[in-house]
């Protein structure tokens, strides 16, 4: 496996490669199999109020079930996040570490490297799509056949593949005009965002031109799982053209730059008087940020947080202005479809609380706790590149670095509900929405306690396992806790399973208001974690990379 | 003097992989002391240990009377601290983390912390990514000496550092040791020891082989002798000769070359008998000295440290 430079970032890959790849395998074929007529036909009446999350063709056959549901946007967006974590640190994870230096040491040439890292990151993504193919071909099997053909099914894996990659290469290309990977995959991750939203928002104003602005629109006038569909294969090479005007770009910046340094990055860097240099101590000595670990840690967080709580700011007012639209098509639906409003909450209602709480509601919770784990996955990460051992000279003690930086997470998480809230109770003003008050309270700020479990069983890991190990234990928890609530409907779990579901804690809050048997239940397993982190931590060696 | 550290007996193991086995020392408070091993023989571990940054399995480690893990907080109280290999939020510039480090640290005087970067000529307007090897050293260097501890634990300080900044270094250490303050310090650079320490330890696969003063330590060496003579010369003169280790023919048969331990006068002596024309003696550094130690398991395999 040492062989190459591509061989080497293949085995680099293998994990997340085999991880998504098989965990793809499993729900498609899991999801294919439970495609059956009853489950088709009850989602078609879901239809027209998730009109902005597809559009529907041949909705009573599995295959359409499967695309409208996942193939539109759900999985176009997860399965673009490892891309453009890999394409993020493809080249700029090397100079982070200090490993590139070593490799254009050697007789190989940067183009080569780049590319040969690029084609590990392409065999990758198409094993992914093989598996998503033997995941639907084997749950069409269990299905009892007759839908979907094992060429559809690879098209469509590659289809998905295809777009993962574009995402993966505009990483690249950015990375090439940052100065850190993690700035480029938080650009990319809002481009993504962005290219999602316009591809909604064509949607709901009826063709709008704004889709055509996003590479998910394209990937999308190809549903191979169809049959009757009628594809575009041209359509594919717009977000393939994209991927190598990025990749091309890339390779001429990588070429070109130095290494560590953006390709675009400002000479003031290097120039600067002896003067200007020490007066840089000076202006250090006003900085709020270095006053503390707490106040360091929200500072350094700060810019990655800000795109995460405008996108939720974002998403938040895109729907609210929807509302109105939605609000006639949701009474409709729900007045004649009882069982929706049990499969959805319980009981009927038809006020706009409801129509947000099942929009909004329904992937804002899921976003706030992705960016406690996001910021809480930093501690593993710190202590493994010995980012901290300077920190650990000083007479702060372990249990305080801990706990101040546990704090600056929750912080966050907190500032994200408040954001929710406050965009949620303005935007209604503005738009002279009438929601409650009260549950819309109870609905964001009962995401803080799944997002206290998740940064809690990062730090109760992070002493004994490696970085690796946590994100790998972390993230297949939440993972998990939100397949267990999607699935609620079609499999029926024993209380005490769900009831270790972080998001079936949730509840729906926006609905039946605060529960705080959960809220106080969860926040009191976030502080347990803490503690059993807090206890972990005063006897562990602090090992280094 | 009293001790500012003591260790006795400190083990620390890594699972089945030894760290360090049985390390027993003292530092004197004042003294500036040099700690000396090959790559993985355990230096990097033992300082990390008494900075509580590992937990020994055996014995004990005191700094200042305090126990380095029970009392960690206490002790860096005490001291400044510069890891072999350290880095840092790569986005901060290097005045953000001096002054991060100092608010965490506390009592650091800015005038001295200005004095200090102007004394190493460090950018501390540089984000710590763009720094280079040596001057991520220097700003090691800026923060383990800004609080003007009492002891500095510096783990190869000079590495990456230029000639310049090498000698700037010494002369930071022996204000320090003139001001009373303690220095421990690790390196590969013998003659860094030498110059700077006031006693040295050797570490050897994770064990303390010696300590001593630098100057009884070279007392202790071997020195090579090359004898000229005017006449074709035999080793048999000198094989009863007391001291000598080695002998052999040298570059002609008119010169021998011998190993010897100790006093010269036997060696003067026969080779007056046998017609010398000439003797030089190469005198040792404290690197062949340490050298020695290593002869005999020198292909011993590497050890976490």
């Amino acid at each position: 496996m040492f062989r190459s430079i591509l061989s080497k970032s293949l085995r680099d890959y293998r994990v997340p490669m085999l991880a998504w790849g098989f965990g793809l395998l499993v729900f498609m074929a899991a999801e294919v199999a439970m495609a059956t007529p009853a489950v088709v036909t009850a989602y078609i009446s879901l239809v027209k109020i998730l009109s902005f999350w597809g559009d529907p063709y041949a909705m009573n056959t599995p295959e359409g079930y499967i695309t409208f549901r996942y193939m539109e946007t759900a999985w176009p967006i997860l399965l673009s996040i490892w891309p453009i974590l890999a394409g993020a640190r493809l080249v700029r994870g090397e100079e982070e570490r200090g490993t590139m230096d070593v490799l254009l040491a050697t007789s190989q040439t940067r183009t080569r490297l780049l590319l040969e890292k690029v084609g590990a990151l392409v065999i990758a993504l198409l094993v992914i799509a093989v598996l998503y193919a033997v995941g639907v071909v084997a749950g069409e099997a269990a299905l009892g056949g007759g839908h979907v053909d094992v060429v559809r099914a690879l098209l469509a894996g590659l289809n998905l593949s295809l777009l993962a990659f574009f995402f993966g290469m505009v990483a690249l290309l950015l990375s090439q005009l940052t100065t850190g990977r993690r700035a480029a995959a938080g650009w990319t991750s809002g481009l993504l965002i962005l290219f999602v939203f316009l591809n909604m928002a064509g949607r709901e104003l009826n063709g709008a031109w704004v889709q055509y602005l996003s590479p998910v629109y394209y990937y999308n006038l190809n549903r191979p799982l169809i049959a009757g569909f009628p594809d575009q294969p041209l359509a594919a090479l717009v977000p393939l053209g994209l991927a190598l005007l990025c990749l091309g770009g890339s390779v001429l910046l990588f070429a070109r730059r130095d290494i560590g340094r953006s390709a675009i990055e400002s000479q003031r860097e290097v120039a600067g008087s002896r003067q200007q240099a020490l007066s840089s101590l000076s202006r250090a000595e006003r900085e709020v940020s270095t006053r503390s670990v707490s106040l360091q840690t929200l500072f350094a967080d700060g810019w990655e947080s800000f795109w995460w709580l405008l996108g939720i700011v974002a998403f938040c007012a895109l729907w609210q202005f929807l509302t109105p639209g939605l609000q006639k098509f949701f009474n409709q639906v729900v007045q004649q479809t009882p069982w929706l409003a049990r499969y959805l909450f319980d009981t009927p209602t038809n006020t706009n609380t409801a129509v947000l709480g099942i929009i909004v509601f329904a992937f804002v919770p899921a976003l706030v706790v992705i960016l406690a784990l996001t910021l809480a996955l930093k501690w593993p990460s710190d202590l493994e590149n010995g980012r901290l051992e300077l920190i650990f000279s000083t007479p702060q003690s372990r249990p305080r670095v801990l706990l101040e930086r546990f704090g600056a997470n929750a912080l966050m998480v907190l500032l994200a509900s408040v954001v929710t809230w406050l965009t949620l109770t303005i935007g209604a003003q503005l738009a002279n929405l009438s929601i409650n008050q009260g549950r819309l309270l109870a609905a964001s700020f009962s995401m803080l306690p799944p997002a206290l479990v998740a940064i809690g069983l990062v730090y109760a890991v992070s002493g004994r396992l490696r970085y690796g190990a946590v994100l790998g234990i972390a993230t297949a928890y939440l993972v998990l806790s939100y397949l267990q609530e999607s699935l609620e409907g079609n499999i029926q779990f024993p209380g005490w399973v769900m009831s270790l579901s972080v998001f079936h804690l949730y509840g729906n809050p926006i609905f039946f208001g605060m529960d705080w048997t959960n809220f106080l239940g969860m926040t009191g397993v976030g502080i347990a974690l803490l503690v059993i982190g807090l206890v972990q931590f005063r006897y562990v060696d602090i090992e280094l990379g | 003097m009293p001790a500012i550290i003591q260790t006795h007996q400190l083990t620390k193991s890594y699972g089945r992989s030894r760290g360090i086995l049985d390390v027993t020392f003292d530092i004197q408070e004042g003294e500036v002391f040099g700690f000396l091993g090959p790559n993985g023989a355990g230096k990097t571990t033992t300082m990390r240990t008494l900075m509580g940054l590992l937990r020994g399995n055996l014995g004990s480690a005191t700094i200042g009377g305090l126990d380095c893990w029970t009392q960690s907080t206490e002790v860096k109280k005490l001291v400044g601290y510069l890891p072999g290999e350290f880095t840092f939020d790569p986005g901060l510039r290097g005045a953000q983390i001096i002054e991060y480090l100092g608010h965490l640290r506390g009592g650091v005087d800015q005038a001295y912390v200005r004095s200090l970067v102007e004394r190493l000529g460090l950018d501390p307007s540089k984000r710590f990514r763009a720094y280079s090897h040596g001057n991520k050293q220097k700003l090691g260097l800026v923060q383990a000496f800004m609080h003007q501890p009492r002891l500095l634990i510096l783990d190869e300080p000079t590495s990456g550092l230029d000639p310049l900044n090498q000698q700037e270094f010494y002369k930071m250490v022996a204000e320090i040791h003139a001001e009373g303050r303690t220095v421990f310090l690790s390196s590969h650079i013998l003659p860094e020891v030498e110059q700077t320490s006031d006693r040295v330890a050797i570490i050897r696969e994770g064990r303390l082989v010696t300590i001593d003063h630098v100057s009884a330590l070279k007392a202790i060496r071997q020195r090579d002798v090359e004898i000229a003579f005017a006449a074709p010369a035999s080793v048999d003169w000198f094989k009863q000769a007391a001291d000598v280790t080695r002998v052999a023919q040298g570059a002609d048969e008119r010169t021998l070359q011998l190993v010897v331990q100790g006093d010269l006068a036997e060696i003067i002596q026969v080779a007056g008998q046998h017609g010398a024309t000439n003797i030089a003696t190469h005198e040792p550094t404290l690197e062949e000295a340490f050298l020695r130690f290593y002869e005999p398991q020198q292909e011993s395999s590497a050890l976490a440290g």
